[in-house]
């Protein structure tokens, strides 16, 4: 199975996107049967990635791979909206 | 647009577009739901949301706070802290760091930027060694293989020794992304340690057996010296009753002694009590050697008071003594007597001159001996010891006794050398208890100056040597190096007093001799005492060494004297020996009366015969000076039964002044009294 790449939109360390990034690395560590590749793009630093992502929004997180490319704005704090979203295959045991 | 200065209008203006933003924003934020931070503009410029805005600073302002919150934390630590990146080197310090730094040879804010070991090397002058194993330490810290390091490392300075504890810990456990080091001045904590590791040594270097029980007699503490000495006796060295002792020591808070016996030795126990720890401290010390020294001192003392009662009885038997011998002298003067009558005044002469004996080596043994050094033939001395050795002897001990033609004469008193052959022989004989044989021989040398060095006391010149030699058990090197102690003694306590070779060794020193001894275990002992020649003695002292033996020849003289003696029984019998002689006798009980004698009689008194020792004041040497006061050339004869009183006192007797040892046979003092007569009228 081909790994998951995630890609992670945030500006700078502003509240919500520090909660993105550590909810995001909570749900890997505790949920995911196999650690995706995550890439981490600050929109402060780089406003073009985000343009040509089409991401007006921070903290957004797109599923690069697998296809189809999903989004989700916000915090991430839900995390089953998160798993429905994204489709994630996650451990049996959680 | 010019942004400093707005019309009333443009304000208008402004306002309307300020309130729009702000209700695009909370549409914004209500169809997402709160949890959005920025917004990218279509020309790509991201714009933070009002609501992050305030959020971000608040969360910076925070930081910021804990940042200050931290550092002071960091910087109230009296240790020197640093912080090292993954690479060792110095990304940050705390101030009790700065100011060691300021002190040190790298010099204030140097130490920033630099690799931690280098630092450490120059700055806390520890040794290469020690700074190799830190770097080995703080490396394993930084990959992550160990959670903590630490360290103790000593540095010298003019203050003295600094002790430090360095303390590594990882910046994020886990992650290398580096380490926080800690000195911790651990100097006090260590001189405590040192200061109780070397109060500790007191005890347990202590060669007395120094042992801790608990209340309930469980050993807490032991020394080297108790546990060698549990490890060859084991718990018998301990007092019987020691929980008895323990419980009684921790009740009533006093100390208390008690003895244990270890077969032959003797230990005196020590328990002290410390109530605050519930434990008695119990501290041993062997008495055997003080037990047999107090032993030694009462055998001593002993001795002491029988040479005192010696000397005591000496005197009260001497003069009984005479008055026997003078009465049997008379009984052997009557030549018509009867056979038998004469038979037996005979034997009781030899019985009373035994008898004299027997006091006079009850005063050797008191040691009350007047030591007379004079030119002696050593022939004498070894014939008349051999006769008493051969007697006194067991029959299985040979005893050889040789000397050459041509020995020459010695500077020795007869009795004191006598005493020391006797001495050495009955240490010979105890070694020889299966029997053996005893030489003594006398022979002459020659000491050169090295030979006298090699020996102890030993001199230069020309000796006699007497060597006594036994076949014996010999002795052990240990023994051989006590054997002339006083009190030293292989014998059991009543069989030998320990002085016997102690006084051959003091009578060889009086007389300007020496002695040596040789032995060897199981072969025998060589004793051999050297002593000074002599010239010949003249004819006529070695006859007055032997009293004439003609019967009492009754000598008619015109001569008067005063004897003074406070036992009347002797006083009689000495009158009529000398009025059967011929003398007139003036007789008087003390020196008083002796006076008023004198004094009644005009002073016409020929000679005093008197007794030293006299009730009433005054002596015979004090009445002898007061009446030659009045007769400066009055001849004079002084008597005792205890020589002990001529000793110190002989410069003190006038060259006409004689001494006679009481039991005398009559003959002797006949013989003095004529011999002094014969002075007087030929001067």
């Amino acid at each position: 199975m081909s790994p998951l790449i995630l890609r992670l939109y945030i500006a700078g360390s502003s509240p919500n996107s520090v909660q993105a990034l550590a909810n995001l690395r909570g749900i890997c560590r505790s949920l995911l049967r196999e650690e995706p590749q995550i890439e981490i793009v600050d929109v402060l630093d780089a406003p073009q990635r985000a343009l040509g992502d089409g991401v007006w929004i921070s903290p957004t997180l797109i599923r690069i791979h697998p296809l189809p490319v999903r989004r989700i704005i916000g915090n991430l704090s839900d995390q089953q909206a998160m798993v429905d979203a994204l489709n994630l295959s996650i451990r049996n045991n959680s | 647009m010019n942004a400093s200065i707005l019309c009333d209008q443009s304000e208008e203006f402004v306002f309307g577009v300020v309130e729009r933003f702000r209700q695009v924003e909370e549409q914004l934020e209500n169809a997402i739901g709160g949890q959005i931070d920025a917004v990218l503009g279509v020309n790509g410029q991201p714009y933070l949301l009002r609501t992050a805005q305030g959020r971000l600073l608040e969360s910076v302002a925070a930081e910021r706070r804990a940042s200050q919150l931290h550092s002071s934390i960091i910087n109230a630590l009296p240790a020197p802290v640093a912080l090292l990146n993954a690479a060792g080197v110095i990304v940050a310090v705390n101030q009790a760091w700065t100011q060691r730094a300021a002190h040190s040879r790298l010099g204030p804010g140097c130490e920033v930027g630099r690799r931690y070991v280098e630092v450490c090397g120059l700055d806390l002058h520890a040794t290469l060694s020690e700074v190799e194993r830190a770097q080995l330490g703080i490396n394993q810290v930084l990959i992550g293989k160990i959670d903590q390091y630490t360290q103790e490392y000593s540095c010298s300075s003019e203050c003295g020794t600094e002790w430090f504890k360095l303390v590594v810990s990882p910046l994020q456990s886990g992650i290398t992304e580096g380490a926080v080091v800690m000195h911790v001045d651990v100097t006090d904590q260590k001189t405590a340690e040192l200061e109780s590791r070397t109060h500790a040594a007191f005890p347990s270097y202590n060669s007395h057996p120094v042992l801790a029980f608990s209340k309930g007699g469980r050993l807490v503490y032991r020394n080297r010296a108790a546990t060698h000495l549990l490890e060859e006796f084991g718990g018998e060295i301990l007092p019987a009753d020691l929980h008895a002792s323990l419980a009684e020591c921790l009740t009533s808070g006093c100390g208390k002694l008690l003895e244990t016996k270890l077969g032959t030795r003797t230990l005196s126990w020590s328990f002290q009590p410390i109530p605050d720890e519930e434990i008695v401290h119990c501290a041993a010390t062997d008495v055997t050697e003080l037990l047999s020294l107090e032993a030694q001192l009462r055998q001593s003392q002993k001795m002491e008071t029988v040479g005192q009662l010696a000397g005591g009885i000496a005197h009260n038997f001497n003069n009984l003594l005479t008055v026997v011998i003078a009465h049997a002298s008379r009984l052997s003067a009557q030549s018509s007597a009867p056979e038998i009558v004469l038979n037996s005044a005979a034997r009781i002469t030899e019985v009373a001159k035994r008898a004299a004996d027997l006091v006079r080596q009850l005063l050797a043994f008191g040691r009350r001996q007047v030591m007379e050094l004079k030119s002696l033939d050593l022939k004498i001395v070894l014939e008349s010891t051999a006769t008493i050795l051969r007697q006194v002897l067991n029959a299985d001990i040979a005893v050889r006794v040789e000397w050459p033609p041509n020995l020459p004469c010695v500077r020795a008193d007869h009795m004191m050398l006598e005493q020391v052959l006797l001495n050495l022989a009955v240490n010979a004989r105890d070694a020889m208890p299966e029997g053996g044989e005893l030489v003594i021989r006398a022979d002459a040398v020659e000491v050169s100056t090295l030979e006298a060095r090699q020996q102890q006391g030993g001199s230069a010149g020309e000796f006699v040597r007497l060597t006594v030699r036994d076949t014996g058990c010999g002795m052990t090197p240990d023994v051989l190096a006590k054997v002339f102690e006083p009190f030293f003694t292989t014998k059991d306590v009543d069989k030998g007093t320990g002085l016997g070779l102690a006084t051959v060794y003091g009578i060889m020193q009086q007389h300007g001799g020496w002695i040596e001894v040789r032995s060897e275990l199981g072969r025998g002992t060589t004793f051999q005492i050297y002593l000074h020649r002599a010239p010949a003695p003249p004819v006529l002292v070695a006859e007055a060494e032997n009293p004439s033996s003609q019967p009492i020849a009754v000598v008619p003289a015109d001569a008067r004297i005063l004897l003074v003696d406070d036992e009347p029984l002797l006083r009689g019998v000495v009158i009529q020996i000398l009025e059967g002689a011929g003398y007139e006798v003036v007789a008087a009980g003390s020196g008083p009366e002796a006076i008023q004698c004198w004094l009644a009689r005009g002073g016409d008194i020929n000679l005093l015969l008197a007794d030293m020792q006299m009730p009433g004041g005054m002596s015979g040497r004090v009445l002898a000076a007061e009446l030659r006061r009045w007769k400066p050339e009055l001849p004079v004869i002084l008597t005792s039964g205890y020589t002990g009183e001529m000793v110190g006192c002989a410069a003190s007797l006038g060259s006409k002044d004689a001494f006679l040892q009481k039991p005398y046979p009559m003959e002797k003092l006949l013989d003095m009294i004529r011999c002094a007569m014969q002075r007087v009228d030929g001067r």
